[in-house]
């Protein structure tokens, strides 16, 4: 009976995906190859691995045609950009178009995550690990024919992120316990950062992007900028999406050309980018043209990349197998991209807004321990992903390489070890009703929030809505609108519990957890203190609070790996967020790519100017 | 000069319509209080309720969930939109500011009426041509089938329109995918294509009318089936009429006892319903927008109020009560043209 119950309720929420279910109907019946496959089991080893598929496909013919010309076609998920402005930007797509444009001093190998030079030609760390000095390239230029000098290193860091005008996320970033770095000229190509303190996610700053200074400041005589302030009121203006394309200045392989409102970005390549192509000697990027579609609704992604509109298509586990079976017909290959990054949790509001018995259970470590037993993390990645997922152990994502390897969360439901441990603390089972009490004969109750739109968050708790029935609890899921549901959670108040996935995003840096794990961040979801008179710290919150503080203290890798390998134990025992699971990712390409792979840290294109056209 | 009189009147109303409808969705948009505890004990009524809520989200949701985001970051902002402020002091500043014809800016800084524009011609365009194309073939088509009422071919048009009608928008848009997509002779999504800018006029005028094919045969397809059917009965109706019986026995030629007297009489509610389709210009496709990739308006809206984008939403909820009254007020006076009797 419980059984078809749950099963109703899952039915009654793929009803809701019909619009998707639809397409992938019509498209099986449509395509040619009809054979039924069982999923998870036709799709595990079954995947290209990409480097050995470049290879085979580069033979003599394509060595003699020229890598240069054509246009990479992507697309984006959402509206227009905001703005082209990767200082000011908030969100992560305008920020990428930026990036495009404004290399950094250094980047992050996609594979090894170890830092090498961009813009600079080598970078040196200092013994005591507070001074790095960074020379930059010969011969780099401004896309207008200006040398890029230490000058504009210095703008972009003293000027824009630390006086501030540019209110950016980054000087949150580069300020280290209320201390800027000192950044000095060497000479005209070497520059040298001094911070007051060993900071190791300092070296990830170098990445921040380079500001053309003499654009800026021609920008700023335009606008009639002369103070800081309007100045800064005139920077948020900068490079915003209605800037003419020949007033653009950019040092990346691209350059912004174009937008089609509501329809595409254009960027073209940029003639004086620095890197060459090895054979040839000539100035990459091979494409001539980059450009991304908007794109708001699944179904129009595939349509478009079945249409050979666009080159590259993101693939959820619930396409996966469709996407396999298509892939020879439309001449595409479909990569398995590893483990995502995005990270499902479930958790209880621990501050002391929640009214009385609830506060007991939730601040009680027995009830979130057994919570965490009772729910079925196989069931999650079979009904959700398809069986294309993993069980989350961490709080770091499954690709980070701080990973903590050792920590093993429950895959299956383990409601009787979970009842056992429950009563062992007094509290009581009524078997025949599956009702649970506490010692006071409370009935055990309480409202799960997550957000409407979200079909995964929606499935999920409808499974744990049945796994805790199991040992009596009772869970009343409820879906808000998105907005309404983060700003009820940001305030710690009128809330029991909620389901929610922070993204790691590909920055593989552990620290950029501080905003949520430190008891004073401001997404401290479990008990933000920010709102609290009193805030209580409890012991678990000192300890991790220590371990972000030790953690960045130092340079060496294994050392750092200790000290968050010891904050993921600490995370796991003391549950404040209930880890569930994370899909795996894939990605479907036109075979004619080159210079598209999968990489451990740096997603599917490790170097945009290196991509081209084979035959 | 009693028309000039009526539309004058019209416009007074629709300001005071526009107050009105902007001030509910303000106060809807911005809603934040709490409806108390309800114990009410009398005879045999016993009315317990918990405490309500009610309050809509932060616009700022997407920063806050964001943990790159700095509180400084996310206070600037704040200030910036006005959000410390009190609902009336946001409304009234609002008001004023659309009274010197500023429309306010949007949560990415841009102007409002800049992101408005381009979108609105793109919606209107689909619009307009989606309307122009369902009436061109719905109105013969429901003359033609009131005639032959009960035919072969009125019974096919039936049949075709009433599993059109059937059909959710978004299947219909699904299967033109398809069809765009298997026959390969139109684009997928989107209005212009990336070579436009080096095209000349007539190219793109080809361009974009292949664009423009599958939103507007979908729209059309939808719309059509409403406007036949009820051209199709009210013409019935008149043709039972004993003038028209009249007017037959008299001896007049078939034609012109349908163009004349019957479809003259017949056309009113129709135009009435010209009307509203007329307001729902701007609004009526953002289903079509989003699964077709679309630039138009109805999707922006829809972000808009998705995201909490006060400025968007009140900037195009006036735009649509704007085009209510104008549709309204154009019908009428279609009305007053074709019909005497209406005065």
């Amino acid at each position: 009976m419980k059984n078809l119950v749950f099963r109703h309720k899952l039915l009654a929420f793929q009803v809701r995906s019909f619009l998707y279910f639809s397409v992938y109907l019509s498209l099986f019946l449509l395509s040619s190859a009809c054979s039924k496959i069982s999923l998870s089991q036709s799709l595990s080893g079954t995947f290209q691995n990409a480097g050995d598929k470049q290879k085979s496909q580069v033979n003599f013919k394509e060595k003699l045609r020229s890598r240069f010309g054509g246009t990479l076609k992507l697309t984006q998920r959402g509206q227009d950009a905001k703005t082209l402005n990767p200082w000011t930007s908030t969100e992560a797509t305008s920020g990428e178009y930026g990036s495009l444009m404004f290399p950094g001093l250094v980047k992050f190998n996609p594979d090894t995550d170890k830092a090498e030079p961009l813009l600079a030609e080598s970078f040196e760390i200092s013994k005591d690990e507070k001074t790095i000095t960074v020379k930059l390239r010969e011969k780099l230029y401004w896309s207008d024919g200006q040398p890029i000098t230490a000058d504009d290193v210095l703008f972009t860091w003293n000027e824009l992120l630390i006086q501030g005008i540019a209110l950016s996320s980054a000087r949150d970033i580069i300020n280290i316990n209320g201390k800027f770095p000192e950044v000095i000229k060497l000479d005209d190509k070497t520059i040298e950062f001094k911070t007051s303190e060993v900071f190791a996610p300092f070296l990830r700053s170098l990445g921040i992007e380079i500001a053309p200074k003499h654009d800026v400041e021609r920008f700023f005589k335009k606008h009639k900028a002369k103070t800081f302030s309007e100045k800064q009121k005139a920077f948020e203006k900068y490079l915003s999406i209605f800037t003419k394309p020949e007033e653009i200045v950019s040092s990346g392989p691209f350059k912004f050309s174009k937008i089609q409102r509501g329809e595409r970005i254009e960027f073209i390549r940029n003639p004086l980018y620095y890197d060459v192509d090895s054979e040839t000697g000539k100035r990459l990027p091979y494409f001539n043209r980059l450009i991304y579609s908007y794109i708001q609704d699944d179904s129009a992604d595939i349509f478009k990349f079945l249409a050979k509109e666009s080159d590259v298509l993101g693939v959820s586990p619930a396409n996966a197998a469709l996407a396999k079976e298509l892939s020879k017909k439309y001449n595409y290959t479909l990569y398995d991209l590893g483990t995502s990054n995005t990270t499902n949790f479930i958790w209880f509001n621990l501050s002391k807004n929640v009214p009385k018995p609830q506060y007991d259970w939730f601040n009680n470590l027995v009830f979130r321990e057994a919570v965490s037993l009772a729910i079925d993390r196989k069931s999650i990645i079979n009904n959700v992903y398809q069986g294309l997922g993993t069980p989350l152990s961490s709080a770091l994502g499954e690709n980070s390489s701080f990973l903590n390897l050792d920590l093993k969360v429950n895959k299956r439901a383990l409601a009787k070890d979970a009842l056992k441990l429950l009563i062992a603390d007094g509290f009581r089972f009524d078997a025949k009703n599956k009702i649970l009490y506490d010692k006071n004969s409370n009935r055990v109750e309480f409202d799960l929030l997550s957000n409407s739109g979200s079909r995964e968050r929606e499935l999920m708790g409808v499974i744990i809505s049945d796994n805790l029935a199991e040992i009596g609890i009772k869970v009343n899921f409820k879906l808000l609108e998105f907005n309404n549901y983060v700003g009820r959670i940001m305030q710690g108040q009128n809330y029991s519990a909620g389901i929610l996935a922070l993204g790691g995003g590909s920055n593989n840096e552990p620290n950029t957890g501080a905003n949520v794990w430190k008891s004073d961040g401001r997404l401290h979801l479990f008990d933000p203190k920010g709102f609290q008179k009193q805030p209580l710290i409890r012991d678990w919150e000192r300890e991790i609070d220590e371990q972000f503080i030790k953690g960045v203290q130092t340079l060496d890798f294994n050392e750092r790996k200790a000290i968050y390998d010891e904050f993921q134990v600490t995370v796991f025992k003391y549950k404040p967020l209930i880890y569930l699971a994370s899909p795996k990712t894939f990605a479907a390409i036109r075979n004619d790519l080159r210079g598209i792979r999968k990489t451990k840290y740096g997603g599917m294109i490790p170097d945009i100017a290196k991509c081209y056209r084979g035959v | 000069m009693s028309d000039l009189i009526y539309i004058s009147k019209r416009f007074i109303h629709l300001i005071f319509l526009s107050l009105f409808i902007s001030f509910l969705t303000f106060s809807l948009m911005k809603a934040d209080f709490k409806i108390p505890k309800i114990k009410l004990d009398i005879a045999f009524i016993h009315l317990h309720t918990k405490e309500i809520q009610i309050k809509t989200g932060d616009p700022l949701a997407d920063l806050r969930l964001n943990p790159a985001i700095s509180a400084a970051q996310i206070e600037a902002e704040s200030k910036r939109l006005g959000l410390n402020k009190g609902f009336f002091y946001q409304y009234l500043t609002w008001l004023s500011n659309l009274i010197k014809g500023d429309l306010g800016y949007t949560q990415a800084n841009q102007k409002v009426i800049d992101v408005i524009i381009p979108a609105l011609k793109n919606t209107l365009i689909l619009n307009l041509c989606a309307i122009f194309f369902s009436w061109l073939i719905a109105i013969p088509l429901g003359i033609i089938c009131a005639i032959k009422q009960n035919s072969w071919l009125d019974l096919s048009v039936r049949f075709l329109l009433s599993s059109l009608m059937a059909m959710p928008s978004f299947i219909l848009a699904i299967f033109m995918l398809l069809f765009a997509l298997y026959s390969g002779w139109f684009p997928i999504g989107g209005l212009t294509s990336v070579v436009i800018d080096e095209m000349n006029f007539f190219e793109r005028l080809i361009d974009i009318t292949r664009h423009l094919f599958i939103p507007v045969s979908i729209l059309t397809l939808l719309s059509i089936p409403s406007i036949q059917r009820q051209m199709r009965a009210n013409l019935l109706e008149i043709l039972d009429r004993p003038y028209i019986r009249t007017a037959l026995a008299k001896g007049l030629k078939f034609d012109i006892v349908i163009w004349k007297h019957a479809l003259s009489n017949a056309i009113n509610p129709l135009i009435t319903l010209f009307g509203f389709e007329f307001a729902g210009l701007f609004a009526g496709s953002a289903l079509i927008e989003m699964v077709l990739a679309y630039p138009g308006l109805g999707l922006l809206t829809l972000e808009a109020v998705r995201k909490q984008d006060i400025n968007i939403v009140m900037a195009n909820l006036l735009l649509g009560s704007l085009m209510l009254v104008l549709g309204n007020l154009l019908a009428d006076l279609v009305l007053k043209k074709i019909d005497p009797r209406i005065k």
